[in-house]
């Protein structure tokens, strides 16, 4: 088996009295999109900074492509590009500038650099700014825009191990999708990716595995659907209730089918059902919207 | 030197406010190199105001001058680079906030209590001799040294002192640098 590019094991880091990372174990494996998840406060990004050699552990190792990152911090972030979750500082540069400084600083050719920053602008739909100068006041260039160009950064040369910190964070729902598919294109050709999150539901589509952090210990490792447990075959039913309508699912109710779990939030009502409950629920919601009761529903898994 | 200690360390502190200090830190450059890119820029800010001061002063109040040119450049090199290297490690040996507050209250040391628009002789001798330790008066008789080579000298003593600065500045800014929390 290829090495992993990210080996953590019992990384301990305390602050005072606080344990920040309590005996972490992590692995990101050439290929591997491993999500890290977890409250605020709950240690992920401090696990990074020690990752990048902004700080020190107190106990336990990390090696970055197979090297030594806190004996040799400078050789290993050679191997690592990161996105921190500040926004990267552009302040009178252009995205074109920045994204292709970003690839030369990894020795990357000029015209290299220049065709990279291009392609990654097509991918991520910021063209349209590439040449706009970022001003210090927070003009010229939006959040968004600030913070897909800072991706664009960590992932314009090719690294063994891409370290994105929130990378969704002001970002809209359209280039939020072109981003998860990036970030997946840069797992496929070969590069480990940990991506910190608080954004579980899209993550989860692009992760192959899940940590997740609780006031800085590992509770829950694995892939999606193993975290998930046996839960992953259930359906999800989703209904949009009209404005003033009243709730179907509320008793006295006309359900046909057995409910392990009912969530409303807002007009929208989420059923938990099992697989084979799949065809009587499209025909009570279909029914319930021919009846104009509901405004619209979808099942997913 | 207001340029070194005031824009230096105001700009490295507002740096490190806005995460762009930890952004620079974390690239696969080595860190001594970024303290070194810091400073060669501040140099090429600073050192052109040494040349626009002796212009304005020859044009406006018609100075005449007999250049030392070694002296001269040594002397204003190693002031703005001292200047640059000391306002940086003031910047990240402080908090932000206190960096604000030591560069102002430096801005009038220099300006006002620092015998460089005047002559030492107007301060009380013990105060002169807190002078002869400080950077500031040692780099404004070196300067003097270059540009009235007939009437100053250049003294080994001032380089000396300069110079110590000039490496106490570097020694903490790389440190600040370097150091993992």
């Amino acid at each position: 088996m290829e090495r992993a590019v990210l080996e953590v094991e019992a990384l301990t880091k305390r602050f005072g009295a606080l344990v920040a990372n309590d005996a972490i174990d992590l692995t990101v494996q050439p290929g591997q999109v491993v999500g890290l998840l977890g409250h605020n406060g709950a240690g992920k990004t401090t696990l990074v900074s020690q990752v990048v050699g902004l700080s020190k552990p107190d106990s336990g190792s990390v090696r970055v492509a197979g090297m030594d990152a806190i004996a040799d911090p400078a050789a290993a972030r050679r191997c690592v590009a990161l996105q921190a979750q500040s926004q990267a500082p552009l302040d009178g540069l252009t995205p074109r500038a920045a994204i292709e400084i970003a690839g030369r600083i990894r020795g990357m050719s000029r015209n290299d650099a220049r065709r990279a920053a291009r392609e990654l602008a097509d991918e991520l739909d910021i063209g349209e700014w590439l040449d706009r100068r970022a001003m210090p006041d927070g003009g010229g260039l939006s959040g968004g825009v600030r913070r897909l160009t800072a991706f664009a950064m960590a992932a314009v040369a090719g690294v063994p191990l891409i370290i994105l910190d929130e990378p969704t964070n002001d970002v809209d729902a359209a280039r939020r999708r072109l981003l998860w598919a990036a970030v997946r294109r840069l797992g496929d050709e070969g590069a480990g990716v940990l991506l910190v999150t608080h954004n579980v539901v899209e993550a989860e589509r692009v992760v192959d595995d899940l940590v997740v952090l609780d006031r800085g210990a590992v509770v829950a490792a694995g892939s999606p659907s193993r975290l998930r447990g046996d839960r992953d075959n259930e359906l999800r039913l989703e209904l949009s209730l009209t404005p003033e309508g009243e709730d179907p699912t509320l008793p006295p109710t006309d359900v046909p089918m057995p409910v392990t779990r009912r969530v409303r939030v807002g007009r929208r009502v989420l059923l938990t059902i099992a697989p084979d409950a799949a065809e009587s629920a499209v025909r009570w919601a279909a029914a319930l919207r021919g009846q104009g009761r509901v405004e619209g529903y979808s099942l997913a898994r | 030197m207001v340029m070194g200690l005031v824009m230096v360390s105001q700009g490295v502190a507002q740096a490190r406010t806005t995460g762009t200090f930890t952004y620079l830190r974390a690239l696969p450059v080595p860190r001594p190199l970024l303290l070194f890119a810091d400073l060669t820029v501040w140099l090429a800010v600073s050192l052109p105001s040494v040349a626009v001061a002796l212009l304005v002063a020859h044009w406006r109040y018609g100075f005449d001058f007999s250049f030392d040119w070694p002296v001269l450049l040594l002397a204003s090199t190693l002031t703005a680079v001292t200047a640059s290297a000391v306002g940086c490690a003031l910047a990240l040996a402080l908090p932000p906030m206190l960096t604000q507050l030591v560069t102002q209250v430096l801005v009038f040391f220099v300006m006002l209590f620092s015998p460089i628009t005047f002559h030492a002789s107007q301060l009380p001798e013990w105060f002169q001799m807190v002078h002869d330790v400080l950077p500031f008066r040692p780099a404004a008789d070196l300067l003097r040294a270059g540009m009235l080579s007939d009437s100053y000298n250049a003294s080994a003593w001032d380089l000396a002192v300069l110079g110590a600065w000039c490496v106490v500045g570097f020694a903490v800014s790389l440190r600040a640098v370097i150091r993992r929390a």
